[in-house]
């Protein structure tokens, strides 16, 4: 039990590896919520890892792309109705189906942030159980 | 000079001839459909003749071809809509979507509408019965949201 509550994040921890380099009054509000939370989406810590390390640079609120910002935004989607997430965690299913994310040109400019098959089944695997949970 | 330009049309029309005859083939019609939304859900009149008028045409096995998927090279562009239309969302399969889909694709077409991407320009210019009044478009976003909200129940 002890494990499984460790283990599960809330999205505005998201912040958290991300803004390393930020200074401390910068830093957005982090919170670490446990399973018991109300909110309908939680991350276990390998998830949590690979999404802070891949995604959320661009899909954050101190992102400086405003697409990405306006696709996806992580941190809103504990708040989102179940419906609104269960359409989006559908579309970010669909994109790394597809390979969409993260973006060729970044892929070319940073290869290390391209997700590896093991990270993208990760991924997926949270989102089809997400999705799972969401629509039960 | 008189005769090259007359080779010149000559070559275009022999050009615009082989075209008719080469390409990519019209997507199927298909008008038997049992797993279409229609026929899935009951779906208020004025939001289903709006679908109809705005949407089937690329989004459901039902498209009415007009005159100029006759002609070459425009119906190429045409054909690839209507493919690339039935592969985003076709109402005509709408049974066969699990619950999760039918709520994402919902959720699409309310944002597609409001945002106003969707019927495409292209095709509104050649159908101006597509054209979305505002009103029209409230009542498709509306309807998609609480046909959503309804699949949630379900």
């Amino acid at each position: 039990m002890k494990n499984k509550l460790t283990a599960l994040l809330c999205a505005a921890g998201l912040g958290l590896a991300s803004t390393g380099s930020l200074k401390a009054q910068e830093k957005p509000q982090l919170k670490v919520v446990f399973a018991e939370s109300e909110s309908q989406i939680s991350y276990p810590l390998d998830v949590f890892n690979i999404i802070d390390s891949k995604c959320y640079g661009c899909h954050s609120p101190q992102s400086r792309n405003e697409d990405s910002k306006e696709a996806l935004q992580w941190i809103d989607l504990q708040d989102m109705e179940a419906i609104e997430l269960l359409a989006i965690m559908d579309e970010i299913e669909e994109v790394l189906e597809e390979g969409k994310m993260p973006p060729e040109k970044i892929v070319e400019k940073y290869p290390h942030m391209k997700l590896t098959e093991e990270e993208t089944a990760r991924l997926k695997t949270w989102a089809e159980a997400t999705m799972n949970g969401l629509a039960e | 000079m008189k005769k090259v330009v007359l080779y010149v049309l000559l070559s275009l029309v022999v050009v615009f001839v082989i075209l008719q005859f080469v390409g990519p083939t019209r997507p199927e019609v298909r008008t038997d459909n049992p797993k279409d939304l229609m026929a899935m859900a009951s779906i208020d009149s004025k939001v289903a003749d709006l679908l109809k008028s705005a949407c089937y045409d690329c989004h459901s096995m039902e498209t009415n071809y007009p005159w100029y998927a006759n002609v070459a090279p425009v119906s190429w562009r045409l054909f690839d809509h209507i493919e690339e239309g039935r592969e985003e969302l076709n109402f005509s399969e709408w049974g066969t979507l699990g619950k999760v889909k039918k709520i994402r694709k919902l959720k699409d077409v309310a944002e597609e509408v409001e945002e106003g991407k969707m019927p495409l320009d292209d095709y509104v210019t050649w159908h101006p019965e597509a054209k979305l009044s505002e009103d029209q478009k409230n009542m498709l976003v509306e309807w998609a949201n609480s046909f959503a909200r309804e699949v949630m129940k379900q």
